[in-house]
């Protein structure tokens, strides 16, 4: 589904972030990307997107070259910033406007998702709270039947039952064509999720395997991979 | 029913209902602000319209209102948090381009010109029973309208590249860079002909700049629209 080769990105006037990064991602898994700030999770699922663009090497997922931002490609794919804002409508005409676009859309899945979470359908979306938001971006994108799903941070802002409801919904429209990829710092919310675990740091994939073949939590792996690849670079 | 990736009719007609919808405001801004204008115009020189009055007001109307908009076009890709949803929208970047361009040119001209003239309607009547004055109709298809929509259609490209270019304030940035463009070109036009050709400069000034006036009309705005959207394609956040 994404298979990323010798890739190299780097913003203006600072250092290389990515240098010949490697990563393949198959369909039917929730990848955790896990990472220290700035190791580049953001910006490789920007990079994933299409938001961005590689300066060298290669990016290809499900076929296509995300930068080009192909609409057929758009309509697989949904990226769901950690930070967001959107249009002053109401939910229902958020819907009228933008499904459309989405072949797939599952109006069925979107009910079940709104009523899921509780949200209101004739408010207007610009004076819900963050974690409403984040619902309803949520609900939308896992409607919008799209093979690949980005979330940065999701559970950022949402409180206990609304993580919990995330987890099930997410679990529940997972399938066997589809991928989600989750960048978070807050492991705890996503350990019983996440079934492969991505690891960056300073711009490398450090590891990336399932979760169940580790046997452990997904804090104490995290910290362990992390502090192994700091002995390693002081050897 | 096959999707082309370039421009799929359906796609574009949906992208033209969704940036209607979500930039109603502007739109209903944009109508306060041309019945204001009217109005109070009317109030101020209702001592002595001319025959000119319409157009003056809606000279005004449309350049300013117009490139007001134009600069607004693309906003929000410049906002970090709102350019994921346009970038990731399932549509061309042409589709993207071509809804901005025509709304903001024949769009914003074709509704000014009705709504100026159900407005100048408004006027005439509030001003036959207000202040007891006879305001004559605006008529859109004068010569003097005409012209004011072809100068604006090609100033209007500069806008709208300058709202792709320009991260804030691109209204003004934009303004600022046509006058130091204009400045720094007829310096040096004029320095080298003169020091070049000498007495008979001035005569080829002329003719030069007649020429490259033409020209002018002609590739700015093409070349405005195409640069505007290879910028569009390249756009990163």
């Amino acid at each position: 589904m994404i298979e990323i080769k010798e890739l190299s990105f780097g913003y203006k006037a600072a250092p290389q972030l990515f240098v010949d990064l490697m990563l393949e991602l198959t369909e039917g898994n929730i990848y955790g990307l896990l990472g220290k700030n700035g190791a580049g999770k953001t910006t490789l699922l920007k990079l994933i997107a299409g938001m961005l663009s590689p300066v060298q090497g290669g990016c290809q997922v499900m076929g296509y070259k995300p930068h080009l931002r192909h609409p057929l490609f758009l309509q697989d794919i949904y990226f769901i910033p950690e930070e967001f804002s959107v249009p002053p409508i109401t939910v229902d005409l958020y819907v009228n406007l933008y499904a459309p676009f989405y072949a797939k859309f599952d109006y069925q899945a979107w009910n079940e998702a709104l009523d899921e979470f509780c949200l209101p359908r004739d408010k207007k979306l610009h004076i819900l709270s963050y974690g409403q938001k984040k619902k309803f971006l949520v609900a939308f994108a896992l409607a919008t039947n799209c093979k690949l799903l980005l979330l940065d941070e999701p559970t950022n802002g949402l409180d206990i039952p609304s993580k919990s409801q995330f987890r099930k919904l997410m679990a529940r429209m997972l399938t066997e064509e589809r991928s989600f990829i989750i960048a978070t710092h807050q492991v705890r919310d996503l350990e019983t999720l996440i079934d492969t675990v991505v690891i960056l740091d300073e711009g490398r994939i450090i590891f990336n395997e399932p979760i169940y073949e580790s046997e452990t939590n997904l804090e104490i792996l995290f910290n362990d991979v992390t502090s192994r690849e700091v002995q390693h670079e002081t050897a | 029913m096959k999707q082309h990736n370039l421009f799929w009719l359906r796609r574009f007609m949906l992208l033209f209902k969704h940036d209607l919808s979500i930039n109603r405001h502007i739109i209903i801004t944009t109508i306060a602000a041309i019945a204001s204008v009217l109005f109070l115009y009317t109030l101020v020189v209702s001592n002595g319209f001319s025959h000119n009055f319409h157009p003056m007001v809606y000279l005004w109307v449309l350049f300013v209102g117009g490139f007001w908009i134009s600069s607004l076009a693309f906003k929000d890709l410049h906002d970090k948090q709102k350019s994921y949803l346009l970038l990731t929208l399932p549509c061309s970047n042409l589709e993207k381009f071509l809804v901005k361009l025509i709304l903001t040119s024949v769009g914003y001209v074709l509704a000014s010109l009705v709504l100026y003239y159900l407005l100048s309607v408004i006027v005439v009547v509030i001003s036959a029973l207000l202040l007891h004055k006879e305001l004559p109709l605006f008529t859109p298809f004068r010569n003097d309208i005409l012209v004011y929509i072809r100068n604006y259609f090609v100033f209007q490209s500069v806008f709208l590249l300058g709202s792709i270019y320009f991260k804030r304030h691109a209204m003004t940035k934009t303004v600022l860079s046509l006058g130091c463009l204009a400045i720094v070109f007829t310096f040096f036009t004029f320095l080298t002909i003169v020091l070049l050709l000498g007495p008979l400069g001035m005569s080829v000034m002329h003719v030069f700049s007649a020429v490259i006036g033409s020209l002018l009309w002609i590739v700015l705005a093409p070349c405005c629209w195409l640069i505007a959207y290879i910028r569009l394609c390249e756009v990163e956040v």
